[in-house]
This record gives structure tokens, C-alpha cells and sequence, in this order.
């Protein structure tokens, strides 16, 4: 094979791969740890859920920060009911084939730190970033400052003792 | 002249944006009509997804008392 064959077979490979890195579908996994863990456990179940994604790339990650609940989440075990009210909240971005997501699925579900998980489709970029807006104004006056109002400076008039002594009096009676 | 919040993107409400998502609730943590939120009808479908995905994650509550 010549060097400018080989050159276009690398080209070629390197653009397949990277249509398939285009392509390859994006999810987020969102995942509550139980907080009976501690804060040196939380590392060790975010390793178990990287381990779990094998060879996907990892596009972001939110390391698990310590929340309490919007409400009391139950989970049934073996024998009892176990009730939260905190956790460890953390997420992962990352890209991988849609055969090997329900394998993935099923191994956080075998998880017993993982609380509670939730598996989205998204985008690659970082749709928290986006630039945002306020809610309920006016386009009025939008990109104006609201500016106080010049007032005219006063010009100083000079005032005899006598007038002055006299509207004096009249204030005082 | 009111606004879609979300207007110059496309559809980009992240459910973990808890902040952002308590503009569209009412104090019993209802999603608002589109009357009240002004978002285009596909940003109030994304909005009512992110606001169910929040309460599923127990971000946001189902209900308030």
C-alpha cells in the first residue's frame, strides 16, 4: 500500500469515527446515594457507577453533594422499609450505544447504595449553561438603565440681614 | 409585550434546574397554564417533562400542603 493510500484510509477511518461519536446517542444518569454511606463511601459508588458504564465516554460529571429531599423516599429491602429524607445527589453525561443501555440500567439497579436513579436522553452540549432570560418583563426597556432624573442646581441669591429678620418674624408671629 | 422564557433556544429545561422550575410552579407546586408561563406549547410540554422527572428525583415535591 502506497503512503498517500494509507493516508486516505486513515482519513476515512478517522472521519467514520468521529460521524460515530456524532452519532452515538447522549443520556444522563441522575442518581440518589443513601446518605448511611458517608462522605468517603459516595466516591467509592460514583467508581461502581463509572465501572458499570465500561468503555462509554464520560461527556460531564456532577460529583454526589449531600441534599435533603423534596419528600420522604421509602424503599422496601429484604425484611424492612427504609425512609430517606437526605441523600447524595449526583449525575453523569455520557455517550453509548443504545443496545448497552439496559444492560447499564440494570446494573445501577443491583446497586443497594443507589437509592434512586433516572436514565434521560439528552443533548451533547450543556443545556444548564444556555444564557437565560427574566420571567415576566417588559421589552420596554430592555438593554436601558433606568437613570434618576437630573435635577437643576439651585443658584444661590444673596439675602440682607433685614429681609431675613423680617421672614423670620412673619414665620415666628 | 411577555416573553417565552426559553424562546431564543430550543427547548432547553434541565429537570435538576430547580430554581428556574419554581417560576412555573404555583405555592401548591402545580405546573402554571401556558396562560400564566407564556412558553411556547413545545417548551410547556418540555417544561411539564422536567418538572415530572424533578419530582420523581425528589427535587421538587408532588404536592405542597
Amino acid at each position: 500500500m502506497s503512503q498517500a493510500d494509507k493516508a486516505s484510509s486513515q482519513a476515512t477511518t478517522a472521519d467514520s469515527s468521529a460521524t460515530v461519536k456524532n452519532t452515538t446517542p447522549v443520556y444522563e444518569i441522575g442518581f440518589h446515594v443513601v446518605p448511611t454511606v458517608g462522605d468517603e463511601g459516595v466516591s467509592k459508588v460514583v467508581e461502581a457507577v463509572r465501572a458499570a458504564l465500561g468503555d462509554a465516554e464520560i461527556i460531564s460529571e456532577g460529583f454526589p453533594q449531600k441534599m435533603t429531599l423534596a419528600y420522604q423516599v421509602e424503599r422496601a429491602t429484604q425484611s424492612k422499609r427504609e425512609k430517606y429524607t437526605e441523600s447524595y445527589f449526583g449525575n453523569i453525561k455520557f455517550a453509548m450505544q443504545r443496545e448497552s443501555i439496559t444492560a447499564f440500567t440494570e446494573a445501577v439497579r443491583a446497586m443497594p447504595s443507589v437509592l434512586r436513579f433516572l436514565i434521560i436522553e439528552t443533548v451533547r452540549e450543556d443545556i444548564a449553561a444556555a444564557p437565560r432570560r427574566s420571567v415576566f418583563t417588559s421589552d420596554r426597556l430592555e438593554g436601558k438603565t433606568i437613570e434618576k432624573p437630573i435635577a437643576a442646581a439651585e443658584k444661590p441669591v444673596e439675602v440682607s440681614e433685614a429681609e431675613l429678620d423680617k421672614s423670620l418674624e412673619a414665620l415666628t408671629g | 409585550m411577555k416573553k417565552d422564557f426559553y424562546a431564543p433556544q430550543f427547548i432547553r429545561i434541565d429537570y435538576k434546574d430547580t430554581e428556574t422550575i419554581k417560576k412555573f410552579l404555583n405555592p401548591h407546586g402545580k405546573i402554571m397554564p401556558r396562560r400564566r408561563t407564556n412558553l411556547t406549547a413545545a417548551n410547556q410540554r418540555a417544561l411539564a417533562e422536567a418538572v415530572k422527572r424533578a419530582r420523581f428525583m425528589a427535587l421538587l415535591p408532588y404536592i405542597v400542603r
